[in-house]
C-alpha cells in the first residue's frame, strides 16, 4: 500500500511532463529565431533548467536511465549556454529528438515501471553518439569542473575552511514522511553524488513520548560530502523535501563566516554544532575558534540583534556565485511564470482533493434545494426568502468550485507548435501557426479529451487543407500557409476553432463521394450546409482514395464522435479557395448536466437535455397506435419506440396515460416511453463506478433534492440496445 | 504487514519485531512500543532479526521507545539487527547513539535466536 | 499468547495486531457470517436504494452515501442463496476494499441483521468441501464457543472485476431476449 510513494511518483510524472513541455517550447523558440543569431539567454536557461531538474528528480527516484541520458543532454545545453557550443538547426533538431527520448524514458521507467528495452537502449546510444559528435569528442563533463575551479579560487580569497568537503545541514520538515518522502532517500541519493564522509543525526527535535506523532518527521542531519558535482546538482537532492525542510549547503572552502552564520541560524546549541562540524571534518578546531571568536565580536557590536541570514550574507558580500545564480533564477521565474511551470503563482492540488470538494459542494446544492422545498411547504415568507438567498450563494460557490478544476487551453494549443513544426517539414510546406484565446479556461477533464480530436483536425488541415506553395502562389495567395487555433467562451460553452487559409472543401467531390457511398440518393441535391456535414458521416471516408480529395475527410466521423462523447457539437464553414473553419462547441464542464427528469415505475431517471427533442403525451389514438406497432407516426416520420418499463424488465402495470420523450443521437430519433414527465433539473454527475462499467444504458448517476440517487440514461447506449433487440426478434424488425 | 511477538529469554521478556517497520505501520508500532506502559516497564530487549523493511519512521519509533525506557529508569537493547535495520542506522550514523552491539557476528545471533 | 497468534496459518497471516483479530458478525441468507472489522467502515439503516435495472439479483442498487454513489450488494444472493427480503433489522454494511489499482472503493452489503463485533482468537482453515458456498469466498472458520462461523474473504466475495463481468453478461442476455 505505497500510497504516499505513489503520490510522490505521480508528482514526478506531472512535473517531468511540464518540464518537457518547457524544454520543447524553449527549443522551438530558439529554432524559430534561426541560425547564427546569438541565443536568447532566457530561453536556453529555461531549457537547461528543465533538463537539469528532470535529472535531479529522476535521481531521487533511482531512475538511472533517465539520469544518465539527461546528464549528457544537460552538458550540451550547458555549453550552448556558456557560448562554447554554437546553436544550429541540426543541434535543435537533435535536442528535440532527445526530448522525445527523455519523454519515452519517463513513460517507460517512471510510469510503467519497466526497464528500457533493446530498441530504447539502441535509440539511447544513437542519440548519445550524435550528441558526442556535436560536442566534438570532448568529454561531456569537461566544462563543469573548469567553472567550479574558477569559483573556488575566487571564494578562497578570504578566511576559508581548509576542508574540501561540502557541508550540508538539513532539518527535515514535519510533514516529509506523510508526503511520501523519506529522508533516507535523500541520504542515499547524496551518496550517489559523491562520498558521504560523515553524518551526524540530530535528535533534538524528538518530542516527549506523549506528543510524539509516529508519522511526523523530527530528524535533522549534518552531512559532510566529498563531491565534484556543482551546487545545483547537490541542491537537487533536496528537491522533494525542500518545501518543508530547512537546508543549508556550504561548498568546499566556504568562508568561516558562512559557517558562523550556519551555526547561528540553526536551532541547536552553538557549541554542540561547532563540535559536530569539527567531528565531521568540515572545520578544524582552530578554524572553529577563529570563527566563534568572530561571532562573539559581532555580537558585541550588535548586542542581541541576530539579523536575518540573507541580509547578512548580502551585506558582507559572502554570497557564493552559485547562490546568486539561484536567486536570479528565482527572480526570473517570478517575472515569467510560463518559463518554468510557474510554481510561484500556482498551487498544485491533488485532483482527488478537488473532486472531493466538488462532491461536497454538489451535496450542498442538493441540501440547499431540499431546505428550500421545506421552506416553501411551511409557507413562511421570511424563511423562504432566507433559503432563496442561501440557494443563490450556494450556486455561486458551486460555480467557483467547478472553476477551480478549469485550466487554460493554452497548454494544449502549445503542443501543436511541435505538430505543425514537424508535419510541415515532412510535407514540405511552409506553415505558420497562429494561436489566440489561449487563456480561455475549461474543465481539465474536457481538456484531456479534446487533444486527440484537435490533433486530427490540425493534421487534416496541414495535409489536405493548405495547398503546396506553388499552388498557393498560382492562386495569388502568400506562399506561407496559416493555421489558426482559437478558443473563446460563448454563452455557457466553449468554442474552439481550427481554421486554415487553404483551398476549402470541394462540394462536387463530396457529393460525388457521398453518392458512391450511398449516403445521398442519386438525383437528390442537399443544401450547402448539409453537403458539408456529409464528411462527418461514418461511411464517408473509409476508402483510402479519399485522402486524395482536395478537401479533407480522413476520419472526420471519429472526430465527431469524440466531440459528441464530450456532449459537444461540431460544425464546418468552408469557402472555396479561401479556407476552412471547423468550429467545436463544448460544455464548460463534464461535472454538471442539464437533465430532464422522467419517472418509470416509481423510480426517477435523468435524460440529458441535449438529447431531448420533444415530449409528447401518449393518449387516445396515438397511444393505441404505439401499443400496437412499437413505432409511431410522428408528423409523417416513423419514430421507433423504446418502452423503458419493458426494456428495464420492471414488473408492475404502466399508468393509464404514458408519456413519450423523443430523443435524438447522431441523426437517429427514438421515442422513450415513460410513466411521467418531471421537468428539467441541473445537477452534478456522479460516476457509477467500476461495478457498472460493462452495463449499457446508464452513463452515470446524480443525487436528487430528496437525497435519492437517480440514474442518468445513456441515450446512445439505449438506442443501440433497442436496435439490437429489434434485430434479434424477427417479427419486430420494422 | 508488521508483526509483533512477545517472548522470553534469559534476560527477561523481549519483543520480536518483524515485517515492515515503516511509515505505513508507524502508528501501530508506536502503540505497541510506547503506549503500552506494561511493555516498556518490563521489556528490556527488542529482537530485530525479522525486520524486512525499515525506514525513518520506524527508526524514530525505536528512538522514542528507547528514550521512554530510559525515562522509566531502564534500558532498551536492540539486538539481532536485520540487514534493513543496519543499513538505516548506518546511513544516519546512529550506531554509536544506540550503543548496542549492532553488527553481531552471525554465529552469536544464531545462538541467541535459539530460545524460539 | 504468542503461540495462538502465530499458530495455524503463520505463513499467510503473521502475528496480527489486536484490531485485525476482531470481526463483525451478521446474518445473511439464514447463516451467521463474519467479516474482518478492518474492512468495515460503517453500518447504515436500509433505505432509499435506487435499483439499477438489467443487473443480476445480487446487485441491489445504489445509494447516496454522503454524496457518493455506492453500489449495494445483496450478500445472500451473491453467496448463491435467495435474494434477501427486507425486514426490520435489515441494514447495509459499508465496507472499504483495496482495489488492484491501489484505490480503495466503498461497497454496501445488504444483510438481514448485524450481531456484534467479536474477538476470534482461533481461526481454522476453511473446509475443503462441505461448506454451502464457494470455497474461495471463505477466508477461514472462526471458532466461537463450540460452533464455527464462516469468515468471509472480502477480496474474493466482493471482487469488483468478477461482479462487473457477471453484470455485463446479464446485461447482454436481457437485451437479446
Amino acid at each position: 500500500m505505497n500510497l504516499d510513494l505513489e503520490l510522490a511518483r505521480q508528482t514526478f510524472l506531472t512535473e517531468s511532463r511540464d518540464l518537457l513541455v518547457a524544454f520543447e517550447d524553449g527549443l522551438l523558440a530558439l529554432e524559430a529565431a534561426g541560425d547564427g543569431v546569438p541565443v536568447d539567454a532566457e530561453q536556453i536557461n529555461a531549457v537547461f533548467r528543465a533538463a537539469h531538474t528532470i535529472k535531479g528528480s529522476a535521481g531521487l527516484f533511482g531512475y538511472d536511465a533517465i539520469v544518465a541520458f539527461t546528464h549528457v543532454v544537460e552538458n550540451a545545453l550547458d555549453r550552448v549556454r556558456a557560448g562554447t557550443l554554437a546553436w544550429t538547426r541540426p543541434l535543435g533538431g537533435l535536442l528535440l529528438d532527445c526530448r522525445d527520448h527523455i519523454d519515452a524514458l519517463v513513460a517507460c521507467t517512471a510510469e510503467r515501471g519497466e526497464t528500457p528495452d533493446a530498441a530504447m537502449r539502441s535509440r539511447d546510444a544513437e542519440l548519445l553518439a550524435a550528441l558526442q559528435q556535436i560536442l566534438g569528442g570532448q568529454p561531456a563533463a569537461a566544462a563543469v569542473p573548469a567553472g567550479v575551479a574558477a569559483a573556488e579560487v575566487e571564494r578562497c580569497a578570504g578566511d576559508c575552511a581548509s576542508a574540501d568537503t561540502w557541508h550540508i545541514s538539513i532539518r527535515f520538515g514535519t510533514n516529509v514522511l506523510q508526503n511520501g518522502m523519506d529522508p533516507l532517500t535523500v541520504l542515499r541519493y547524496l551518496g550517489t553524488l559523491g562520498r558521504i564522509v560523515h553524518v551526524t543525526t540530530l535528535l533534538d527535535a524528538l518530542p516527549e513520548p506523549a506528543a510524539f506523532d509516529a508519522e511526523h518527521c523530527y530528524l535533522g542531519c549534518e552531512i559532510d560530502l566529498a563531491s565534484s558535482e556543482d551546487r545545483e546538482t547537490i541542491a537537487g537532492a533536496f528537491e522533494f523535501v525542500r518545501a518543508d525542510s530547512v537546508v543549508h549547503i556550504l561548498p568546499p572552502h566556504s568562508r568561516l563566516a558562512e559557517y558562523v552564520e550556519l551555526i547561528r541560524s540553526l536551532p541547536e546549541d552553538d557549541a554542540r554544532l561547532g563540535e559536530i562540524l569539527v567531528a565531521g571534518g568540515a572545520l578544524t578546531a582552530e578554524e572553529l575558534d577563529v570563527a566563534l571568536g568572530r561571532q562573539a565580536a559581532a555580537d558585541l557590536q550588535a548586542p542581541g540583534a541576530h539579523r536575518p541570514l540573507g541580509e547578512l550574507l548580502v551585506d558582507q558580500g559572502l554570497v557564493a556565485p552559485a547562490v546568486v545564480e539561484t536567486a536570479l533564477d528565482k527572480q526570473q521565474r517570478a517575472r515569467d511564470p510560463r518559463s518554468s511551470g510557474g510554481e510561484q503563482r500556482q498551487l498544485r492540488i491533488r485532483a482527488d482533493k478537488l473532486d472531493e470538494l466538488i462532491n461536497r459542494v454538489g451535496e450542498l446544492v442538493i441540501a440547499s434545494a431540499a431546505t428550500a422545498l421545506l421552506a416553501r411547504r411551511n409557507k413562511d415568507p421570511e424563511l423562504h426568502e432566507a433559503t432563496a438567498a442561501l440557494g443563490a450563494l450556494v450556486e455561486a460557490i458551486r460555480d467557483s468550485a467547478l472553476n477551480l478544476r478549469t485550466v487554460p487551453i493554452g497548454e494544449t494549443f502549445a503542443r501543436f507548435r511541435r505538430v505543425v513544426h514537424d508535419l510541415s517539414r515532412e510535407l514540405g510546406k511552409d506553415i505558420e501557426l497562429e494561436l489566440s484565446g489561449e487563456d480561455t479556461e475549461l474543465d481539465k477533464s474536457v481538456v484531456e479529451r479534446i487533444a486527440d480530436p484537435l490533433t486530427h483536425l490540425v493534421r487534416n488541415s496541414l495535409d489536405h487543407g493548405i495547398e503546396p506553395a506553388e499552388v498557393r502562389i498560382a492562386h495569388g495567395k502568400p506562399a506561407r500557409g496559416t493555421l489558426r487555433l482559437d478558443a473563446r467562451h460563448d454563452s455557457g460553452s466553449i468554442v474552439i476553432e481550427v481554421s486554415d487559409d487553404g483551398g476549402g472543401l470541394n462540394r462536387e467531390r463530396i457529393l460525388e463521394r457521398a453518392r458512391e457511398r450511398g449516403l445521398v440518393r442519386a438525383g437528390e441535391t442537399p443544401g450547402d450546409a448539409e453537403t458539408l456535414k456529409l464528411i462527418f458521416e461514418p461511411g464517408f471516408s473509409t476508402a483510402p482514395a479519399v485522402t486524395s480529395l482536395s478537401g479533407r475527410g480522413v476520419g472526420m466521423d471519429v472526430v465527431r464522435r469524440a466531440i459528441e462523447a464530450l456532449r459537444g457539437s461540431i460544425e464546418l464553414e468552408s469557402e472555396p479557395g479561401h479556407g476552412t473553419t471547423v468550429r467545436i462547441r463544448l460544455p464548460l464542464t463534464l461535472a454538471i448536466i442539464d437533465g430532464f427528469l422522467v419517472g418509470v415505475d416509481g423510480a426517477t431517471y435523468v435524460v440529458p437535455l441535449d438529447n431531448v427533442v420533444e415530449c409528447v403525451e401518449l393518449a387516445g389514438a396515438t397511444a393505441r397506435e404505439a401499443e400496437r406497432n412499437g413505432y409511431l407516426n410522428l408528423r409523417g416520420r416513423v419514430l421507433p419506440l423504446l418502452r423503458l418499463r419493458a426494456h428495464f424488465g420492471l414488473a408492475g402495470e404502466p399508468p393509464r396515460r404514458e408519456n413519450l420523450v423523443v430523443v435524438s443521437y447522431a441523426g437517429l430519433q427514438v421515442g422513450l416511453v415513460v410513466d411521467r414527465l418531471l421537468g428539467e433539473f441541473q445537477t452534478v454527475i456522479k460516476p457509477l463506478g467500476r461495478l457498472f462499467t460493462q452495463v449499457r444504458g446508464f452513463s452515470g448517476a446524480t443525487i436528487l433534492g430528496s437525497g435519492a440517487v437517480a440514474l442518468i440514461l445513456d441515450v446512445p447506449g439505449l438506442i443501440a440496445a433497442g436496435q439490437q433487440a429489434a434485430r434479434s426478434v424477427p417479427g419486430l424488425a420494422a | 504487514m508488521f508483526a509483533l511477538d512477545r517472548d522470553h529469554d534469559a534476560d527477561g521478556p523481549l519483543l520480536r519485531l518483524g515485517g515492515e517497520l515503516t511509515i505505513y505501520h508507524a502508528g501501530e508500532l508506536r502503540r505497541a512500543l510506547l503506549d503500552d506502559s506494561a511493555a516498556h516497564a518490563t521489556v528490556r530487549t527488542l529482537d530485530l532479526s525479522g525486520v524486512e523493511e525499515f525506514d525513518s519512521a520506524g527508526l524514530q519509533v525505536l528512538l522514542m521507545a528507547r528514550r521512554a525506557a530510559e525515562r522509566a529508569g531502564g534500558r532498551l537493547c536492540l539486538r539481532n539487527h536485520s540487514e534493513a535495520v543496519r543499513e538505516v542506522i548506518d546511513r544516519y550514523g546512529l550506531a554509536a547513539h544506540f550503543g548496542d552491539p549492532v553488527l553481531i557476528p552471525a554465529a552469536r545471533a544464531d545462538a541467541r535466536g535459539e530460545t524460539r | 499468547m504468542s503461540k495462538a497468534l502465530t499458530a495455524p496459518r503463520s505463513a499467510a497471516v503473521p502475528a496480527a495486531s489486536a484490531e485485525s483479530r476482531q470481526f463483525l458478525t451478521f446474518a445473511a441468507g439464514g447463516e451467521t457470517l463474519a467479516l474482518g472489522i478492518l474492512h468495515v467502515r460503517e453500518i447504515i439503516e436500509y433505505g432509499r436504494v435506487t435499483a439499477v435495472p438489467m443487473l443480476p439479483a445480487f446487485v441491489r442498487g445504489v445509494i447516496n452515501l454522503r454524496g457518493s454513489v455506492v453500489p449495494v450488494i445483496d450478500l445472500s444472493a451473491r453467496l448463491g442463496r435467495a435474494p434477501s427480503t427486507i425486514g426490520r433489522r435489515s441494514c447495509i454494511v459499508i465496507v472499504e476494499l483495496p482495489e488492484s489499482d491501489g484505490e480503495r472503493r466503498e461497497l454496501g452489503l445488504l444483510v438481514d441483521a448485524v450481531s456484534a463485533v467479536i474477538d476470534i482468537p482461533e481461526i481454522e482453515p476453511p473446509p475443503s468441501f462441505g461448506a454451502r458456498m464457494r470455497p474461495d469466498f471463505i477466508l477461514g472458520m472462526g471458532k466461537l464457543d463450540e460452533r464455527f462461523v464462516v469468515i468471509l474473504d472480502p477480496t474474493q466475495t466482493l471482487s469488483l472485476d468478477e461482479m462487473a463481468a457477471l453484470a455485463g453478461n446479464l446485461d447482454a442476455g436481457v437485451n437479446g431476449a
